[in-house]
C-alpha cells in the first residue's frame, strides 16, 4: 500500500491534472471568436489587458466594490493558497519556512469555514449554490486544518528528497506513520501540483474539471 | 423615506389607478405559447447551439465557469437592492440553462445529477424558463464585473433562442417579426408605404416651418452617400428626433436618403431571441443598402438595431462594401469637423444623459454620446453611475414592449433607474434610444417625476445654427 500511494498515486494524479487541464486550455485556445461582441471599457494592447487581469487577479477588486462579504473570505483564501505555492517552492530551493505553511493553512482552514458558512448562510447564496460548492469548501477545510496542525514537525527534509525522487522518476517510500503522513498531504496539496500521496492526490487532481466539468462533453 | 417603502406605501398611481401586486409569473400566465411538446425542439436546438461556431466557446465558457458568489446581483437593476426572489438573481436564472447543459453534456452531470447542479429538462423547467428569461434585459452588466468573466445576456439570449424554436416567443416579437419579414409593409408597425409618406411628407411641412429653410426627408436616392435607418416607430412616437436628425444632416450638407419598404425600419427584434429572424432581417436591410448604392449605412437613435448591425453584420451578411454607424458617431464628427454649428445656450435647462447599455457599455459610444449633448446643452448633469456602468432602464432586452409585466418593468425593473433620475435634478433627460424612450416615458409617467423625456437630436435640434437662417420657432415636443 505504501508503495501505490508513495510511488503510483502521485504519477497517476499528475496525468489525470495534466490531461484535464491539457484539453481544457486546448478546447479554449483553438475557439475561433467570430462576433465582435465587445463589452467597454475594452482593455487596449498587450499591456493593457494585463494590467486589467493582474490587477483584478491582485485585489479582486471586483468582489471588493460589490460584494465585500465574499471578497473577505475569497481574498484570504486564494492568498492561502498562494502563500502555500511560495511556501513549497521555497522548500524545493531548500529554505524551510515552517511559519510561512502554518499561516497559509490556517488561512486557508478559515477562509474555507468562512465561505462555507456564508454560502449557507446568506439566502440568495445558497439559493444558487449545489453540493457540489460545498463539497469542494469541505476538502479545502480539510487540507487547511490538517496541515495547520500538523505542519512544523521536521520533515521537511524528508519531503524534499521525497519529491525529487518523483521528479528524478525514481520515487521513494514514503514512511507510514500517520502524522508524517498528514503533514505530507498537506505539503503537497498546498502545491497545487498534486504530488500528494493521501487524501489531497484525488482532489487536486480533479481540478481541471470542478469549474469546468463541460470538458469532457459527452456529446 | 426610500424608494422602495414609496413604491409599497402608495396605494394609487399619478393617474389615480391601484397599483397591483407584482405577479411573479405574469408573463408565462399571459403567455399564448404552447404547454407542451417543448422539451425535444429545445434540445433540439440546444444540440445545435452548443455546437455552433459562435457560441459554444462563450457558452462554455460562461456554463463551466460560475463561481455561485452573487457578485452578479449587486449588479443588476433588478436585484441590486432587492435579492428577496430568487428567481430574478442573474445566476439563477442562468443555473436554469446551466443545468440542463450540464446534464446532457457533461460526464460529472451524468454521473451524479444534482450534486453538481444537473437536471434534465422537464415542461416545467421550460416555463420557468420562458418567466426568467424574459425578465432579464440582456444589459450586460453584470457582466461588466463578474470575477469570472460570465456573461449571462448571452445565456439569456441562447435560452430565448431555444424557447423560441419550441414555439415559446412573446407575442409582439412574433407580430413584429412576421410583419417585418413576410407582411406587405416589411416595417414591424405595419405602416403601409403611403402612411409612411404621408406622416414624411408632415414632418417636412414642420421643419420648414420651424426653420424656413428647404429642409426635407430624401426618400430612395439612389447613390446617395448615407441611407439614414431609423426604428419605423420613431416617425410615429419620435418626430422631434427624427426632425432633429434630418436637420442635422441638412446644415452639414450631407448625401442622404431613407427608404421606404424594408429599407424604412431599423428594428431589429432577432437580436434578442432568434438568430434566424436576425439574420433574415439584416440582409433584407442590406439588400436596400446595395440597391440604392450608399456608402454608409446609419442608424437612428436605436441601441439595439445598432447593436444587431455593429456585431452581427459581417457575421452573417459577409465581407460589407459599406460601413455601418449610429447617427451619434455621424452627428460628433460633424462637429468635430465644423460642418454644423450649435449654441448650447438655446438649451438652458439642466440635462442629464441616459445611457443605453446596446450604445454605452456594448458599443462604446459613451463618450461620443456626452460630446454630443455637451455641445448642444449648456447645463449637462452626469447621471451616477454612468457611462459604461450606467443601469439599464429596465425595458431592454424587448422586455419594454412586454405590457403583461408593466408593473414589473415599473415597479422592479426600472425602480434603480428612478431612483438615478431623481438624484439628478435634471429637467430633461435625454437617451438616445427608442426603447429605453418608451421606458422612461412610462416611469416618468408612472412614478410622478417632473422631468421630460427626449432623444439627443431633439435637443441637437434646438441648438443648431443655421447660416442665413430666418427666425424660427423649434420646441422640444413632450
Amino acid at each position: 500500500m505504501a508503495t501505490i500511494v508513495s510511488q503510483v498515486f502521485p504519477y497517476l494524479a499528475i496525468l489525470v491534472f495534466l490531461v484535464g487541464a491539457g484539453y481544457r486550455i486546448g478546447v479554449w485556445a483553438t475557439s475561433p471568436k467570430k462576433l465582435n461582441w465587445k463589452l467597454y471599457p475594452v482593455p487596449e494592447g498587450l499591456v493593457g489587458e494585463a494590467s486589467y487581469i493582474v490587477g483584478e487577479w491582485i485585489s479582486f477588486k471586483m468582489l471588493f466594490k460589490n460584494n465585500r462579504a465574499i471578497w473577505l473570505g475569497s481574498y484570504v483564501f486564494h492568498l492561502s493558497l498562494v502563500a502555500s505555492a511560495i511556501w513549497f517552492l521555497l522548500l524545493l530551493l531548500g529554505v524551510s519556512a515552517p511559519w510561512l505553511s502554518r499561516l497559509a493553512a490556517a488561512g486557508l482552514f478559515f477562509s474555507s469555514i468562512y465561505l462555507f458558512v456564508a454560502r449557507l448562510w446568506i439566502p440568495q447564496v445558497r439559493a444558487i449554490s449545489t453540493p457540489v460548492e460545498f463539497f469542494n469548501l469541505a476538502i479545502f477545510i480539510a487540507m487547511g486544518g490538517l496541515g495547520w496542525s500538523l505542519t512544523g514537525r521536521g520533515l521537511s527534509g524528508e519531503m524534499r528528497r521525497w519529491v525529487f525522487s518523483l521528479a528524478g522518476f525514481s520515487p521513494s517510500v514514503l514512511p507510514d506513520e500517520p502524522v508524517s503522513s498528514g503533514s505530507f498531504s498537506w505539503s503537497n496539496s498546498s502545491s497545487l501540483t498534486c504530488l500528494s500521496p493521501r487524501c489531497s492526490t484525488w482532489p487536486a487532481s480533479i481540478l481541471p474539471f470542478t469549474k469546468a466539468d463541460g470538458s469532457i462533453p459527452t456529446k | 423615506m426610500n424608494e422602495k417603502n414609496q413604491s409599497a406605501e402608495a396605494k394609487e398611481d399619478k393617474k389615480g389607478k391601484p397599483r397591483r401586486t407584482i405577479d411573479k409569473y405574469q408573463l408565462f400566465r399571459a403567455a399564448h405559447v404552447p404547454r407542451e411538446g417543448r422539451v425535444k425542439p429545445f434540445l433540439e436546438c440546444l444540440d445545435k447551439v452548443v455546437k455552433h461556431e459562435l457560441y459554444k466557446f462563450p457558452l462554455k465558457l460562461y456554463l463551466d465557469t460560475c463561481a455561485k458568489c452573487n457578485n452578479c446581483a449587486t449588479l443588476c437593476h433588478i436585484t441590486c437592492d432587492d435579492q428577496s426572489n430568487p428567481h430574478w438573481l442573474p445566476a439563477k436564472r442562468s443555473d436554469l440553462l446551466r443545468k440542463v447543459y450540464k446534464r446532457r453534456y457533461t460526464l460529472l452531470g451524468r454521473l451524479l445529477g444534482k450534486l453538481v447542479g444537473a437536471e434534465d429538462l422537464t415542461e416545467e423547467l421550460v416555463d420557468e424558463m420562458y418567466e426568467s428569461f424574459y425578465r432579464c434585459t440582456m444589459c450586460r452588466r453584470c457582466a461588466l464585473e463578474c470575477p469570472m468573466g460570465v456573461d449571462n445576456s448571452l445565456i439569456t439570449r441562447i435560452g430565448r433562442f431555444c424557447l423560441s424554436e419550441a414555439g415559446m416567443v412573446p407575442h409582439n416579437f412574433k407580430v413584429s417579426v412576421d410583419s417585418q419579414l413576410k407582411g406587405p409593409t416589411r416595417n414591424t408597425s405595419a405602416i403601409p408605404e403611403r402612411a409612411f409618406l404621408d406622416t414624411i411628407e408632415f414632418l417636412n411641412e414642420e421643419m420648414q416651418e420651424m426653420t424656413g429653410l428647404p429642409i426635407e426627408f430624401p426618400v430612395n436616392v439612389k447613390g446617395a452617400e448615407i441611407l439614414f435607418v431609423a426604428p419605423v416607430s420613431d416617425y410615429i412616437m419620435e418626430a422631434d428626433t427624427l426632425m432633429g436628425i434630418a436637420m442635422t444632416l441638412y446644415a452639414a450638407g450631407a448625401s442622404w436618403t431613407i427608404a421606404t419598404g424594408a429599407g424604412s425600419d431599423s428594428i431589429n427584434y432577432g437580436v434578442f431571441y432568434d438568430d434566424n429572424w436576425l439574420r433574415d432581417i439584416m440582409l433584407q436591410l442590406h439588400d436596400v443598402v446595395k440597391d440604392l448604392g450608399a456608402k454608409k449605412l446609419v442608424i437612428g437613435e436605436c441601441g439595439h438595431a445598432t447593436k444587431a448591425q455593429k456585431v452581427f453584420a459581417e457575421y452573417f451578411g459577409g465581407k460589407l462594401d459599406f460601413e455601418i454607424k449610429n447617427i451619434m458617431e455621424v452627428t460628433a464628427q460633424y462637429i468635430e469637423e465644423g460642418r454644423i454649428k450649435l449654441d448650447p445656450s438655446r438649451n438652458p435647462d439642466p440635462v442629464t444623459l441616459h445611457d443605453p447599455c446596446n450604445l454605452s457599455r456594448m458599443g462604446g459610444l459613451a463618450d461620443t454620446l456626452r460630446f454630443v449633448l455637451r455641445s448642444a446643452v449648456s447645463h449637462f448633469v452626469e447621471m451616477e453611475p454612468h457611462g459604461n456602468e450606467n443601469y439599464c432602464c429596465g425595458g431592454g432586452g424587448g422586455t419594454v414592449g412586454f405590457e403583461e409585466i408593466y408593473d414589473f418593468r415599473m415597479e422592479v425593473g426600472g425602480r434603480k433607474k428612478v431612483q438615478q433620475l431623481r438624484e439628478t435634478g435634471a429637467k430633461i433627460v435625454a437617451a438616445p434610444c427608442a426603447n429605453c424612450k418608451k421606458q422612461l416615458r412610462e416611469l416618468v409617467d408612472y412614478h410622478g417625476l417632473n422631468m421630460e423625456v427626449a432623444g439627443i437630436h431633439d435637443l441637437v435640434a434646438k441648438a443648431l445654427v443655421f447660416d442665413k437662417a430666418p427666425g424660427r420657432k423649434i420646441e422640444v415636443v413632450k
